[in-house]
């Protein structure tokens, strides 16, 4: 049986992760890194990515290793009952480390990983309110007080229930 | 954190919540702060022309004008242009039907100074017959824009240019989650 070639990653505080290249793949970034570089023991350093946000990337990669490539144009949604039991349990965690696996699935171009941290991301702000959502996520209110009165006139249609 | 998420990632996420949850909450969210505020009828507009473009009729009420030929539709313009005789004068023409909605929301008016410009209520929005029992669009919803008449081999020519299209939004929401 021929043997798996490996791939080391760097994160941003300087913790090495060797892993398959297969997984490593599953990022188009990497994807493309290495098909550039070809072979080599260099060390792939990943500045924006932390040491235990890139661990909780590989282990998603690894879970999905075997799935097939999806495609940028993609167009099929799958909604958020889709979700499956492994995925779910994936993204239980704290906001912060939520919305950091977005943005390292967004850096590594990542893109199953990004749509199913987006959605659970807008799962948590489906059926809440304004009010609950600024709670939610420690979204200022920005407005002038002249302008939340004029959203909320242009709103007045959609809220007066 | 929320707050700090990049632009692209920010619709991302709220185009899943309106995939999910419908046009009429999706508007309230709007409330949110003043990013989600700029953000959210850019969606609403991104998802809903498409959508309203197959199933909206726009119909021009052409009843000043005796026309010709078919009005023939210019991408690039955004506009419809009309041939019309006006020697028959003022006759009652049957309103003419199209199939497709333009610049929902937006105003695309970019007419320089012409022979003759005139702005105009010229027609009216209708919903296809399998939608028109279930929902009524009333009085606030239009069309309007400028007609441009010049002068063209001895002809008249006229040239209308839809600059926006008026709709109730609540009525036109419960057409865009149907």
């Amino acid at each position: 049986m021929a043997e798996l070639k490996k791939v080391k990653l760097t994160s941003s505080e300087g913790t090495e992760f060797i892993v398959d290249r297969k997984v490593a793949e599953k990022s188009v970034l990497l994807k493309n890194m290495l098909e550039d570089v070809g072979e080599s023991d260099m060390a792939i350093p990943l500045p924006n990515v932390t040491g235990p946000i890139l661990n909780k990337v590989i282990d998603y990669c690894t879970h999905h290793r075997d799935d097939p490539f999806v495609n940028q144009e993609d167009d099929s949604k799958k909604v958020s009952d889709d979700i499956d039991d492994w995925d779910a349990e994936f993204c239980k965690v704290d906001q912060g480390t939520l919305f950091e696996l977005i943005l390292s699935a967004n850096y590594l171009d990542i893109k199953p990983l990004l749509d199913l941290t987006c959605k659970t991301v807008a799962n948590m702000i489906k059926g809440k309110t304004p009010d609950e959502i600024r709670k939610t996520f420690n979204i200022i209110n920005d407005f002038t007080p002249e302008e939340e009165e004029h959203v909320r006139k242009e709103n007045e249609w959609c809220e007066e229930r | 954190m929320a707050q700090n998420l990049p632009t692209e990632i920010l619709i991302q996420i709220l185009t899943e919540v309106l995939d999910e949850t419908c046009f009429e909450y999706f508007a309230s969210l709007r409330r949110v702060c003043t990013k989600w505020n700029k953000l959210i009828p850019i969606i609403i507009n991104d998802i809903s022309t498409p959508i309203l473009g197959k199933r909206l009729l726009l119909t021009f009420d052409m009843y000043k004008y005796q026309i010709i030929k078919a009005p023939i539709y210019h991408f690039q313009t955004n506009s419809y242009e009309i041939y019309f005789d006006d020697k028959s004068g003022w006759q009652f023409k049957h309103p003419l039907a199209y199939d497709r909605t333009l610049s929902l929301f937006t105003c695309s008016l970019g007419i320089g100074k012409k022979t003759c410009i005139t702005q105009i209520s010229f027609g009216h929005l209708e919903l296809p017959e399998v939608l028109k029992d279930k929902f009524i669009l009333n009085g606030k919803c239009g069309i309007n824009g400028w007609i441009e008449i010049c002068e063209k081999n001895s002809r008249k020519i006229g040239r209308l240019r839809v600059e926006s299209i008026m709709v109730d939004a609540k009525e036109i929401f419960k057409v865009l989650d149907e």
